[in-house]
Order: structure tokens, then sequence, then C-alpha cells
């Protein structure tokens, strides 16, 4: 910070930490703050959910729930935590919500209704000019499962240090070391098949 | 992570890029909105799947079906408060009253085939009850008369005799004559118990 300290107005949004802005949040109620950590999480947190497997429209609803219950929860926040742990750990908890949902398990079972959706994604995203790479990278990693995929997400999308996913996840640094190598083997198969098809 | 990723096979370095150069996807240009929205009360977009529960389930249907179990608990509890309390002047049957009374005793002398005799003191004490100059001793001289004939079971040994007596001895305690109080809570537990008769058996 270098000890001296801006004030709120004088500052750009841009330069403002996520902390500070979900403290402000908290503490005062500052809709303005809450409005810039949506405009930067909402599409982290978009593609978070496409690649657990859900659908785009599905994905949209569970952004906006996380940031609901991100709202709700705000007094909770201790900048202890890093924001984006805080903030993953709340999407987390939707998107189990999600596959608890009996009849939405039952959908992703039976696969019927989810490939609709997957191929009206596909429709929508060749539209908006997301190319058939996003989508394949995206299906490659719905695919590991929930133990190789939190790795992947956490190391590759959200780019935390191999300690730090340890610590988030529970488990040995040596443990996230063998997840990652396993889950790229795999997703390297899956993707260089598709390359092939 | 770069320094994680330094460590990987080279193959698998390239699996990386790959994954990181993949193009994402992004909200509809309405997101932002849609979400602020939402917090300050606003209705915000509601869900195409069907995961979010409708704005209809939301704010009228579960409503309605908590107001329609309320009604159902409120109209049953109703229907039971008539069994334990009948009304304070239930209309004689008119069948009865109208043409069989002027003949429980003929001319001759005989009792035509359908008397009402069974039933005269439950009228009458429906006739006494309704009347406000009635002494307390004659209303309770009528309900004994009632009361005496009631066999061990809090019945009368026939189903509208025992309807009868017991509501003729409900309107009686309804006026205060403690007389009729026991053999009345005996006639209810007898109904209680056997159930209100079909109305075929009458």
């Amino acid at each position: 910070m270098g000890g001296k300290h801006l004030s709120w107005e004088s500052r750009r949004v841009s330069d403002i930490a996520d902390t500070e802005l979900m403290l402000r949040a908290g503490t005062t109620n500052d809709e303005s703050a809450f409005s810039v950590l949506v405009q930067r999480y909402s599409n982290v947190l978009l593609n978070f959910f496409l690649r657990k497997g859900v659908s785009f429209s599905d994905g949209e609803d569970l952004a906006q729930r996380t940031f609901l219950r991100l709202w709700r929860y705000r007094a909770r926040y201790s900048p202890q935590a890093k924001f984006t742990t805080f903030l993953f750990m709340l999407a987390n908890q939707e998107v189990i919500d999600f596959f608890r949902s009996a009849k939405r398990r039952k959908d992703m079972e039976n696969g019927f209704e989810t490939e609709q959706k997957v191929e009206a994604d596909v429709v929508r995203q060749d539209r908006d000019g997301v190319d058939d790479e996003g989508i394949a990278v995206r299906r490659a990693v719905a695919g590991l499962s929930d133990s190789l995929r939190d790795v992947v997400e956490l190391g590759i999308f959200q780019e935390l240090p191999y300690a730090e996913i340890a610590e988030i996840l529970g488990i040995p640094q040596g443990t996230v070391k063998s997840r990652m190598f396993n889950a790229l083997r795999k997703l390297k198969e899956v993707l260089d098949n598709g390359q092939r098809h | 992570m770069d320094k994680d990723i330094e460590m990987l096979d080279p193959a698998l370095r390239d699996v990386v890029a790959r994954l990181k150069a993949a193009p994402t996807a992004h909200v509809r240009e309405s997101f932002h909105a849609d979400v602020m929205a939402a917090l300050e009360g606003r209705p915000a977009r509601q869900s195409t799947g069907a995961y979010a529960p409708s704005w209809f389930y939301r704010n009228v249907a579960s409503r309605h079906a908590a107001f329609a179990i309320a009604a159902t608990i409120v109209a049953l509890l109703g229907v039971a408060t008539l069994f334990m309390f009948p009304a304070a002047n239930p209309p004689v049957p008119s069948d009865i009253a109208d043409s069989d009374a002027p003949a429980i005793e003929l001319a001759d002398g005989s009792r035509p085939a359908t008397s009402i005799a069974p039933y005269a003191p439950s009228y009458a004490v429906q006739s006494l009850v309704a009347d406000q100059s009635t002494s307390s001793e004659t209303l309770a001289r009528t309900v004994e008369e009632i009361a005496k004939t009631q066999n061990a079971d809090g019945g009368w040994g026939c189903p509208e005799l025992t309807l009868r007596n017991t509501a003729a001895l409900a309107m009686a305690v309804r006026v205060g004559d403690k007389t009729a109080k026991s053999a009345w809570k005996r006639g209810v537990r007898h109904l209680r118990a056997h159930g209100i008769p079909e109305i075929d058996s009458f």
C-alpha cells in the first residue's frame, strides 16, 4: 500500500483490490463497491460453472445466485481470507445445491434435456463468436472427476499455486501435484482425440 | 502457478497453454443490471430451467397453498365442533312434528304405527329450553325422563333416538341444567365410539 492511503473517490476503480471492495460492501452496504465485483467476476463465475458441466443458461442463473448469496453473506467476509477463495466457496455451494436437485440429476443422467441445452449453447456460442475450441475445452474439463476438476479449476483457470490449492482443498501438496498430472494427462488424451475426429 | 507448471512434462505444458488460451463464454449484456436489480429487491431475471422456482410459485401458488391448508383445518375444526355442540334450537323434523305429533294417541286410545313417543322427552326438552319462562325444576324433570332410559353404554338402543336425546341434553346443558351433563357426556362418548349412523339406518 506504500503507507499512503488514497480515498475511495480519488482512485480508479480498477486499482481497488477485491478485498477492499468486499469489505466496503460488507461494512457500509456499498452497492457501488459490490457492483465492481459483479463486473469483475461475472464471466469468471460463468466459466467456472460451465466447466462443471452445466448449460449456459443454468450457468448464468448460478452466477447470479452466487452474487446474491455473496451479498447476503457480505458481513461474514473476513479480510484474512482471500476474496476469490470466499467467492468460489459460495459458488461451489451453489453448484452443489444445483446438482442435488433431483430433477437436474435425472436430466444429467439421461442426458436428453442437457444435450438439447448444450446444442443450444453451441449455437449461441457460435453466434457470440466463441469457437469450437472453447466448447471442446469446457466439455473436456467437465468430463473429469470432481477431485481432478477442482485441481484444474484452481490451478489452471484461477492460477493459484499448489500450496494454496492444497490449503483450500485440505489435501497434501503432493496430492495436488499428482492430481494435476493425472488431470492434464486425461485432458490431453480427450483433446487430442477430439482433434483427430 | 507458473513456476509449478514449468516443472511439468513439455507435452502437458502444451495442454495447460491450450486450456488457458481457449475462448471463454461471456454473460449477457443485461447480466450486471439484473444482479444489481435483484439486490435492491426488484424482480430479477427468471431462471429458464426448472431449477429455480417460478415467480408464480414463489408469490402466488405457495401462498395459496398455505391458505388452502389453513382453510381446510379451520373447516374440519368447524365440522367437529358441530358434533360436539349441536345448534341451540335444531328444527323439529317436520314429517314427525307436523303430522304425527297430534296422533300420539288416537280417539279410541290406540297408538299409530309411527309413534313419536320415544322422542317425546327430547322434543319436550327442546320446547322447554326455548321457553324462557320454564322453571329449572320442570326442565330437570324432563331431562331425567331421558337420562333414566339411557343404557349403560351411553346410548338409547337406537341410533336416531341416541342422536335426538343427546342433542336435547346438549341444549339443556347449554342453558345450565346440571342434571343433563353426565348423561350428555355419556351420549357423546357413545356417538364417538359408534360413529354417526348412516342415513339409511334411520
